[in-house]
């Protein structure tokens, strides 16, 4: 299946702007079922200096500057991405989640250290007993990896409302725990400490979700945001994507644009601004399916 | 338990035969060791000649020391609550003698740590071998927040390598000396301990002629060199900055300090800019591009685009300005992971496997509780409580805090006991040690006291003997050198050398002794190279700003304290209130100046004592107007210390009188009580004036400082002409006399022009004269020799903006004819003299937002955009998705 993703950005100044310095994670990584057969990052003004490296995590991230004066700043970022379905294991049939903490800890080889790395607290997730225990009634002795990983994203879906303006992105993780309220951003997050306070490693994907229209009614233009699910790490099978918001395995409608250990790590666009006065921040995604 | 040694506590009780290191003395302190009954050679000398010296003359001696300490920026503190954090570390005049064949060892020690640590560096941010092979456990880099990941890729090349690093040391009694820490990020000491040795070489130079103590010199030149090697866009003549966070680190002192010695910009993060991934510093002359950075700033403070947080400080893009190799920052970024006491236990295996000897110096005993014996030992110890240990952060020092065991009940040891399990990784313990005691001298007698040495190492770097063939070292092959000295810190408190913790320290100097004979050289010729003649367009445009406001405060101030004064002494006298016709006059002056309140100035004001006293009480302490004497007073405060490292120590002794004065100030205080004081602070303040004419150097700094003055000052005076000329009449002679005075002119309108006060004369004097230093034409005429001497992209003959419009307003003033300003107009008022006074003001401010425009305008900081937040709903159209488990 192939997708046509647009994503812009749009900041507002109420005066002239003279510089700006933004680190962008706007292109989607090639994975096992995932191509990016296209990407262009536009911006207007265009900027003087752009940079291309590879982060830590093998992310493509983009430096850029604007030296000109500009009173808006549009970041207009465009793939091509072809999607095959994912097949994700056999709940019952993954190893108990107690033997794969032990196997994170041993870390046999080069792959499960990589992943061992994603047990641990990041800047915007802090591990918890408080998160282990209230996982621990779908993380019950000798349940499957993958069985528990189910429970856990159906406990959230259920037990946590979707309320976009309960939240921002500068929310502590234990606030949107204890209000149970939030976006799949916190969602993801609190997968993720759950996670993380069993032992077990779990990772922040930034990406898009392909939306249907209710039926009946045709498809809006730019009503879309970026998403966010997690990812749980599973010995001998390797990470699978579990998407709290939505409570299921995404299968051929999500499309990755990046990972780390938090939305702090692989933030779309995050940037600083000279000057500018206050500012507006606007965001349109479309994804939409497209033929060949 | 603390004892401080000041002066101030005791008096001279040593006799002047008591000697001042006895043999009981020495014998009672764990540093030194009797060998046979003997005292070690090192030890004999230096209590030998101490004690030739005496009591007396040693306290004579210390107070020019004192002096010195005083000189170098003990001044700093003055307008500063926490004096303490201020200087850390009280010095003291018995240094710590260190033997040759033990410094040998110290040396050799410590250069192998640096290379180590720098080794362990490159690996974490490289391929991460030592990781994989488990040489070092993964949970201690990869949980660590000092492992900064965007850090990966740039330990490839001798950039990576820790140009400047510390190491504290302690030596429990009967022991060997042991490794507690290290610096790796901003290691902090190398100033004091040059600072120590600067004041001991006075005092003390007999000693350093005669008894072989190394220098510390070549360690500040192989600094020196090392920063000028790294430079990757530069070779010859590399721009190198210190990046400080300013007053607000408890170490500005020395970073002051050691720009001015080492010759480099003192820069904060606001005076950066980072354009085509190259850095800036943003300088009244434009942008000069930066090669190298030395930061005194941690890890997370210097580029907010790889932290999460929004009110994180830093350079945004510096972080691609050294992926893109355009500079060089030094220490490198990333460098706090291995300041992390989890570390320690593993450094006699890493030393192995990387450089194949054994570690030389031993490590103070630390359990990391990642490692289950450990584990078990810490637990136990809070379990039982029997047992003394100090918890602290496994990770960097950054994240550090301690708690004894021993001093938790039993609730407190559960709750870290549940808290530990939960992480074990992230926790360490410290064992207790006792460092051994040294004498301290002080006017009250010696005490002994606990000690511990930070030595410091460098890269070292010999551009001249460079080969083309060994620019391909081995990875291995870092060459370091050692200072040849070390800051001996002392404390009354057996473990405060364990922990970073703020109790108060004294410090000493540390004397390594060689063979051959140490230069007699003085390194103190580089302190007096005043920092703007050989670079006065790099000023940081900060810097000028700061100048500037600060030279305006100072004036306003002194306006607003000598129009009170004139009110005061007429108040204060035995004339009836009716009688004061100027009364009206002055207070309407200082309305219009923001002191007192605007309803002075509405016509049919009434000037009731009631009102009178309490106008001019607000006008002293009412923080809401802006002009009032506290504000006035708060404001030169704040602003002067950002400027600290500009102003002479003078200057810094008269700004604390200020305050000291100002603190005498108390809201209940009667208006006869306040006279004095204000006196006292108008003196204070001319003196400050008459220093900076006399002793500052005439650089950018101060010709912005005097710019601000300058205009503030001619603002202020047409403001009070304007009032003297507020109604449509001709100003009364009480008014006249009011204003000579408080403008300080009076004596010269007698000379001039004997005893009767016409206007015309009054507005020679004051409006256009360019000899009266107090008139409007003599700020006019010095703002255009500032203005045309200001550093300017445009070549002559091409007038800046701000020069236009200072040679409009000099040349108004001078083509101004008195008589017909004084021409009265239909309503009886003088509207030729009301409009040129208007013009000037405007002039004025108008003036003033140009050269903050042109000059000042880059000191603006860039802010952290908004974050889109992920917020795809679950959209419950997920109809064609299944679950795995259903299919």
């Amino acid at each position: 299946m192939k997708y046509k993703i647009s994503h812009r950005t749009l900041y507002k100044y109420e005066t002239t702007a003279s510089l700006s310095h933004n680190e962008l994670f706007l292109v989607p990584r090639n994975t096992s079922f995932q191509t990016c057969e296209s990407n262009t990052v536009h911006l207007t003004p265009e900027a003087s200096t752009r940079s291309v490296r590879q982060d830590y995590f093998g992310n493509i991230a983009i430096n850029i500057t604007l030296e000109t004066a500009h009173t808006e700043l549009e970041i207009l970022a465009t793939s091509q991405v072809d999607l095959l379905p994912n097949t994700a294991p056999v709940p019952s049939s993954t190893p108990p989640w107690e033997q794969v903490k032990e196997n994170m800890v041993r870390f046999d080889s080069q792959e499960i250290l990589a992943a061992y790395e994603f047990v641990f607290p990041s800047p915007m997730i802090q591990t918890d007993p408080l998160y282990a225990e209230w996982a621990l009634d779908v993380f019950r002795p000798n349940v499957p990896i993958l069985e528990g990983g189910l429970g856990l994203i159906n406990k959230i879906f259920n037990e946590f409302e979707y309320d976009p303006r309960a939240t921002t992105s500068a929310t502590p993780l234990a606030e949107a725990f204890e209000i149970k309220r939030g976006v799949c951003q916190d969602f993801a997050h609190i997968g993720i400490a759950c996670l993380r306070s069993l032992g077990l490693a779990a990772r922040y994907v930034s990406g898009y979700l392909h939306t249907q229209p209710p039926p009946g009614k045709p498809k809006l233009v730019g009503v879309d945001a970026s998403h966010a699910w997690l990812a749980i790490y599973i010995p001998g099978t390797g990470w699978i994507d579990l998407d709290p918001t939505n409570n299921i395995i995404p299968k051929d409608q999500h499309l990755t644009l990046a990972w780390g250990r938090d939305y702090g790590d692989v933030t779309p666009v995050r940037g600083t601004v000279l000057g500018g006065g206050n500012h507006r921040l606007e965001v349109a995604v479309d994804v939409v399916q497209s033929q060949g | 338990m603390e004892q401080t040694l000041t002066e101030s506590q005791c008096g001279q009780t040593g006799s002047p035969c008591e000697p001042i290191l006895s043999r009981d003395t020495l014998s009672s302190n764990t540093a030194v060791n009797f060998v046979n009954g003997m005292l070690p050679p090192h030890w004999e000398r230096l209590s030998e000649y101490l004690n030739s010296l005496g009591n007396q003359e040693l306290a004579r001696r210390w107070k020019k020391a004192r002096q010195i300490i005083h000189e170098h920026g003990a001044a700093f503190n003055i307008l500063t609550q926490k004096e303490e954090t201020e200087r850390p570390w009280e010095l003291d005049p018995v240094p710590l003698p260190i033997s040759k064949g033990t410094w040998q060892t110290l040396e050799n020690g410590i250069r192998q740590r640096a290379r180590l640590l720098s080794l362990i560096y490159r690996d974490i941010y490289g391929n991460q071998s030592l990781i994989h092979n488990r040489q070092l456990p993964a949970e201690l880099i990869f949980a660590n927040p000092g492992f900064i990941r965007q850090c990966s890729g740039i330990a490839k090349d001798t950039s990576s390598e820790l140009h400047l690093f510390s190491s504290d040391l302690i030596r429990p009694a009967n022991g060997e000396w042991q490794v507690v820490s290290h610096g790796t990020q901003t290691p902090a000491g190398i100033g004091y301990a040059l600072e120590n040795r600067i004041v001991l070489s006075r005092i003390l130079p007999r000693m350093f002629h005669s008894d072989k103590v190394q220098r510390l010199a070549p360690f500040f030149k192989h600094l020196t060199n090392s920063l000028m090697e790294v430079s990757v866009q530069k070779q010859v003549e590399p721009t190198i900055v210190m990046l400080s966070e300013g007053p607000s680190s408890p170490f500005y002192f020395e970073h002051v300090f050691l720009a001015r010695y080492l010759g480099y910009t003192l820069v904060e993060s606001s005076d950066l800019t980072v354009r085509n991934n190259t850095v800036f510093l943003k300088t009244l002359g434009g942008l000069h591009s930066v090669d190298v950075i030395l930061r005194q700033v941690k890890d997370n403070g210097c580029d907010p685009l790889i932290m999460c947080s929004p009110d994180l400080t830093g350079v945004p893009g510096l972080m691609q300005a050294i992926h893109s190799g355009k500079v060089a920052v030094c220490n490198p970024m990333g460098t706090g992971v291995l300041e992390s006491p989890g570390l320690t236990p593993f450094l006699p295996g890493l030393c192995n496997a990387i450089l194949g000897e054994d570690l030389i110096l031993k490590n103070t005993d630390v359990l990391w509780c990642g490692n289950p014996d450990s584990l078990n030992q810490v637990i136990d110890a809070l379990e039982t409580r029997s047992r003394s240990l100090t918890i602290v952060s496994a990770f960097g020092s950054d994240h550090a805090w301690a708690v004894d065991t021993a001093a938790l009940d039993r609730d407190q040891s559960q709750t870290w006991i549940k808290t530990i399990k939960s992480a074990p990784y992230a926790w360490s313990a410290r064992l207790p040690v006792t460092p051994f005691t040294l004498p301290a001298w002080s006017e009250c007698g010696v005490l002994n006291r606990y000690a511990s040495i930070r030595m410091f190492a460098t890269a070292k770097r010999e551009p001249e003997t460079l080969l083309p063939g060994d620019q391909e070292k081995s990875a291995t092959e870092i060459e370091t050198a050692v200072m040849a000295g070390a800051l001996t810190r002392v404390s009354d408190n057996p473990v405060a050398f364990l922990f970073p913790g703020r109790q108060k320290q004294g410090s000493k100097d540390t004397w390594c002794l060689s063979d051959k004979a140490a230069g007699f050289k003085s390194m103190l010729h580089k302190f007096s190279t005043p920092y703007e003649i050989h670079r006065g367009s790099d000023l940081p445009s900060r810097v000028a700003d700061n100048m500037l406001w600060l030279g305006r405060y100072m004036e306003r101030t002194e306006g607003a304290l000598r129009l009170l004064r004139s009110l005061l002494s007429r108040i204060n006298s035995d004339i009836r209130l009716t009688e004061i016709q100027e009364l009206p006059f002055l207070m309407c002056t200082m309305a219009r100046m923001k002191i007192m309140s605007q309803a002075l100035c509405k016509p049919g004001a009434k000037f009731t004592m009631k009102v009178v006293e309490q106008e001019m009480h607000q006008s002293v302490f009412n923080a809401d107007l802006p002009g009032s004497v506290l504000n006035c007073l708060n404001k030169i405060k704040q602003v002067a210390s950002r400027v600290r490292d500009r102003l002479s120590n003078d200057s810094w002794l008269i700004l604390g009188r200020i305050e000291k004065e100002m603190s005498q100030l108390r809201p209940g205080d009667k208006l006869s009580e306040i006279h004095g004081t204000i006196n006292e602070i108008i003196l204070s303040i001319s003196a400050f004036a008459g220093l900076a004419f006399e002793s500052m150097t005439r650089g950018m700094g101060w010709r912005f400082m005097d710019m601000g003055r300058r205009m503030e000052r001619a603002a202020q005076m047409t403001i009070m002409l304007k009032s003297l000329v507020r109604e449509p009449k001709i100003p009364a002679g009480n008014d006249l006399k009011a204003l000579l005075e408080v403008a300080d002119s009076t004596i010269t309108y007698h000379t001039r022009y004997r005893t009767t006060l016409h206007l015309e004369s009054v507005v020679d004097l004051l409006l256009i004269d360019e000899l009266n230093p107090k008139a409007v034409g003599f700020q006019m005429a010095s703002i255009l020799a500032h203005v045309e001497a200001l550093p300017r992209k445009e070549p002559r003959p091409v007038w800046s903006l701000e020069e236009k419009i200072a040679l409009k307003l000099t040349t108004q003033l001078r083509l101004a004819d008195t008589q017909a300003l004084m021409e009265k107009g239909p309503d009886g008022g003088l509207p030729n003299l009301v409009h040129i006074l208007e013009q000037i003001h405007s002039g004025i401010e108008q003036l003033a937002d140009t050269i903050t425009q042109h000059y000042l305008s880059r000191i603006e900081t860039e802010k952290q955009l908004k974050l889109e937040l992920s917020r795809t709903p679950g959209s419950g159209l997920m109809g064609r998705e299944t679950h795995p488990s259903e299919v």
